[in-house]
């Protein structure tokens, strides 16, 4: 990793998702680190400072939203917070706002929206913020 | 990039989906009073990985049925459960040609059957080319399935199909670049070109005409008139 590469959390229940996600956004020079789980979640949050975090919503464990809301609230964390799931979009917008983050992107939209709605967030990867 | 990324993770995708679908088929026969949010849950999470890789109709799919699962799980319906079986079944169709499609496009045409036997599906809905080619075989006709112009292109002239049914509105295909492609392909072989569409008749006879395709089969008429017009096509 360089000093200017950009670092997006990405947590989901899927391995199919992330591993799909992550080699697609880190063939667009992107650094992705994943969590599966909250315990991996802790471990890799504090591998900070990260650029962009995007939170699926229906997890085994606890819903994405909650989690948002307690990096956003009580862990301080300022950097965007998205939302990323296959629910309607208006249930996403709900909960995204609710949990007083940056957003949504929909699972539907595919891998190359996913890719450019990261580089319309925090810029193409090898721009340093 | 993202072309090579879905071709190498499809395989991956068929074999995650179709153990999901297997689950929900036994989390609906099962009696666990979590099964209809457990259900719920497998359908998210699938139409979620075949969103991501542009499955859209199996993402589509999936979603509907997680609507229904999510029904379920709270009034337990008997017409929820009904509805829930036939999405099952219907996603894993689409899984399961996929999966031929898959393995179809790595393997060489057979080349014992005879041209006269064999059928290519145009068609962008893995459900609906799925159940053409299913039908298909079981009237004795091998047949194989394509929703762009590369694959219809090299399965015309690698496949070597008799007859060609076109479904019309495959998104990002010219029906007219699409006839004229399969006729150069085939060449000098013969080749009819049947169109398949859900559109009122009169507009289907006067697209064949104007395509200079061979004839047309209302898709409202069903897959049986449909296998049953391609054997006297085939037998003719």
């Amino acid at each position: 990793m360089t000093s200017t590469e950009k670092r997006i959390l990405l947590m989901d229940d899927s391995d199919l998702f992330l591993q799909v996600s992550q080699e697609a956004l880190e063939s667009a020079g992107y650094h992705v680190l994943v969590a599966r789980d909250l315990a991996e979640l802790e471990t890799k949050q504090d591998d900070a400072p990260l650029d962009l975090v995007l939170m699926d919503v229906q997890m085994p464990e606890a819903f994405g939203d909650d989690i948002a809301m307690v990096l956003r609230g009580s862990r301080g964390v300022k950097v965007p917070i998205y939302l990323l799931s296959s629910l309607d979009e208006h249930e996403l917008a709900d909960r995204a706002a609710e949990a007083e983050i940056d957003g949504f992107i929909s699972k539907h939209e595919g891998v190359e929206e996913l890719v450019r709605r990261v580089n319309e967030i925090i810029g193409p990867a090898g721009d340093a913020a | 990039v993202i072309e090579d990324l879905r071709a190498r993770y499809l395989p991956r995708f068929i074999t995650t989906a179709q153990e999901r679908i297997r689950r929900g088929l036994e989390l609906l026969a099962g009696t666990d009073a979590d099964r209809g949010s457990r259900l719920a849950g497998e359908l998210h999470t699938l139409a979620g990985e075949a969103g991501l890789l542009g499955l859209t109709e199996i993402a589509e799919h999936a979603r509907s049925g997680e609507r229904l699962a999510k029904d379920w799980s709270t009034g337990d319906s008997p017409s929820a459960m009904t509805s829930l079986a036939r999405v099952l079944r219907a996603l894993s169709r689409g899984v399961d040609h996929l999966a031929k499609t898959a393995a179809q496009a790595t393997a060489p045409a057979s080349r014992s059957a005879g041209a006269a036997d064999r059928v290519l599906v145009v068609d962008d809905s893995p459900i609906i080319a799925g159940q053409l080619c299913e039908s298909l075989a079981d009237a004795g006709i091998e047949a194989r399935s394509a929703d762009n112009l590369a694959a219809i292109v090299s399965l015309v002239r690698d496949f070597r199909p008799r007859l060609v049914l076109a479904d019309l509105n495959v998104p990002g295909l010219s029906a007219d670049a699409m006839c004229s492609e399969i006729r150069a392909a085939a060449h000098p072989a013969a080749i009819s070109i049947f169109i398949i569409s859900g559109a009122p008749e009169a507009e289907l006879e006067a697209r064949t005409n104007s395509l200079g395709a061979d004839g047309y089969v209302a898709k409202a008429s069903g897959v049986s008139a449909i296998i049953d017009r391609v054997k006297r096509e085939l037998r003719a």
